[in-house]
């Protein structure tokens, strides 16, 4: 079933006593959140991005929100074997052997409450490693694969994380799957259930029939004729790369605001679209924060072919995709040091698992991509 | 050449957010009219960024019909209620780009509540 929506996170340790929809959520957001302070995410964010401090991976007020102290970046892996075994016996809990094989469930929540309790208050790598070791242990198979989310790039044990995000991507649940799939990505991209994820989504159908492409516009080009069938761009598309280009009048099309709300309505919008003209699998070529609103659909679900990203601005982790629902490659292309991405203080280029890059040998202009004569000269159709 | 024109903008920006003076502002609205979409782009990006500080000059462009339907989009970007009523009859506007743009902003800005 579904988690509830909450409203609010608990703030402090406070949600590891407690094992309702809230708690469980704010546990995995605790988890996850440690992973990237430790990961050093926001500092990497805000150089990659040039930005303030409001252009943060997590943005401080959500962290304050948590109650989360603030943590160093730590780089390298620790024993985790040897931590274990002086967390253990500090709760005398039986220290299982081999540990890699049996990840045997603590029951009581006061040892998780208490973990958390120390970490909160000391704040230190020691603690927040503790954190992530016990709730592997956890009951709830989310706060346990948020915890190996988090510990991935930290753990000696990577295997043993390894399973437990395999286990995490056979969940009923739909939040569980994506963060385990998405973590399998980062932490094991050639890992055999990746590919079966997506075998199974191809096979299965799941994917509808996947025999379209379509174009979605970017931040105030609603009204652009380029997109547009008859549009200059849309014709080369269809006469020259790809004759399955959706060319009816009731194509996908968004107000075009630049907002975050008005990329999550759209993002809600083509979900529907797809949904409601039997389109799941299909292909889809977007033009700036169109790649972000197609980013957003995937986190609601939408099941598609390939993805084409003309000059997307980058803003991971607000903007990222579930890659389990992407079930071919995604391809970005963009130009040196583009001028709107500049203005829109988003990231140049994508250093996330699964997307590659081409760079054209044209500075500046944010609309080139999508220029039909750039296209023919830089042999654009080559790289898709 | 429109990239020395985009630095302008810039630097206009810049100049607005340390004086607050309209007049940098006015640059950024006018740019909004560009041919070349680079600048309409930055303009927009930056005139959003300014945030309540571009209200007013957005709702004077809106009354002089400037730069339509994008002005109205840009106001709903804004994320501030109170220029629904402004927005409002623009939704049954006699052109139906300007109508659905409003309409857009619109429902945009009922999704931020």
């Amino acid at each position: 079933m579904p988690f509830q929506i909450v409203r609010e996170p608990i703030a402090g340790p406070l949600s590891f006593a407690r094992s309702d929809d809230a708690a469980i959520l704010t546990q995995a957001a605790v988890l996850l959140a440690i992973g990237a302070q430790l990961r050093g995410d926001n500092k990497r964010f805000r150089v990659a991005s040039g930005g303030p401090a409001a252009s943060a991976a997590i943005p401080d007020e959500e962290l304050k929100l948590l109650g989360l102290p603030p943590l160093g970046e730590s780089l390298g892996r620790i024993d985790s074997a040897h931590n274990r075994q002086l967390l253990f016996s500090r709760y005398k809990l039986p220290v299982p052997s081999p540990a890699v094989l049996t990840e045997t469930v603590i029951e009581d929540l006061n040892v998780f409450a208490d973990v958390a309790k120390t970490h909160f208050s000391e704040g230190s790598s020691k603690s927040a490693i503790d954190l992530m070791e016990i709730c592997l242990r956890h009951r709830n198979e989310l706060v346990r694969v948020s915890a190996a989310a988090a510990y991935s790039e930290h753990s000696s044990e990577l295997d043993r994380l390894i399973r437990i995000l395999d286990a995490g991507t056979h969940s009923t649940e739909n939040l569980v799957r994506s963060i385990a799939a998405t973590a399998l990505t980062f932490a094991a991209p050639d890992n055999a259930r990746l590919k079966e994820m997506q075998g199974i989504a191809r096979q299965s159908g799941a994917t509808g029939a996947g025999h379209t492409t379509m174009l979605i516009h970017g931040t105030w080009a609603q009204n652009s004729p380029w997109w547009q069938p008859g549009g200059d761009f849309h014709t080369y598309i269809l006469q020259s790369v790809r004759p399955d280009l959706y060319s009816k009048q009731d194509r996908f099309g968004w107000s075009g605001g630049y907002s975050d709300a008005a990329r999550a309505l759209a993002a809600s919008d083509l979900v529907t679209w797809v949904q409601n003209h039997k389109e799941q699998g299909l292909d889809l070529i977007t033009h700036s924060h169109g790649g972000n609103i197609v980013f957003l659909a995937t986190q609601n679900g939408l099941d598609m072919g390939e993805l084409i990203l003309l000059s997307c601005p980058v803003h991971v982790p607000k903007y990222q995709p579930d890659m389990a629902h992407i079930h071919k490659k995604v391809v970005s292309i963009r130009v040196h040091f583009d001028l709107v991405i500049l203005a829109d203080r988003g990231g140049q280029r994508f250093n996330f698992p699964g997307i590659t890059e081409n760079v054209l040998p044209i500075w500046f202009d944010h609309f080139a991509t999508h220029n039909p004569d750039v296209w023919r000269q830089h042999n654009v159709p080559a790289m898709i | 050449m429109w990239v020395l024109k985009a630095i302008g903008l810039f630097l206009a920006a810049a100049a607005w957010r340390l004086t607050s003076s309209r007049r940098f502002g006015a640059l950024l609205i006018r740019a909004l009219s560009a041919k070349n979409e680079n600048l309409k782009n930055i303009a927009g990006i930056l005139i959003v960024r300014a945030g309540k500080n571009a209200e007013p000059l957005l709702q004077d462009a809106l009354h002089r019909r400037e730069s339509l339907p994008l002005t109205l989009s840009l106001l709903a970007d804004l994320g501030d209620r109170m220029v629904e009523k402004e927005i409002q009859p623009f939704s049954t506007d006699q052109d139906p780009k300007v109508a659905e743009a409003a309409r857009q902003a619109l429902r945009v800005l009922a999704s931020n509540r």
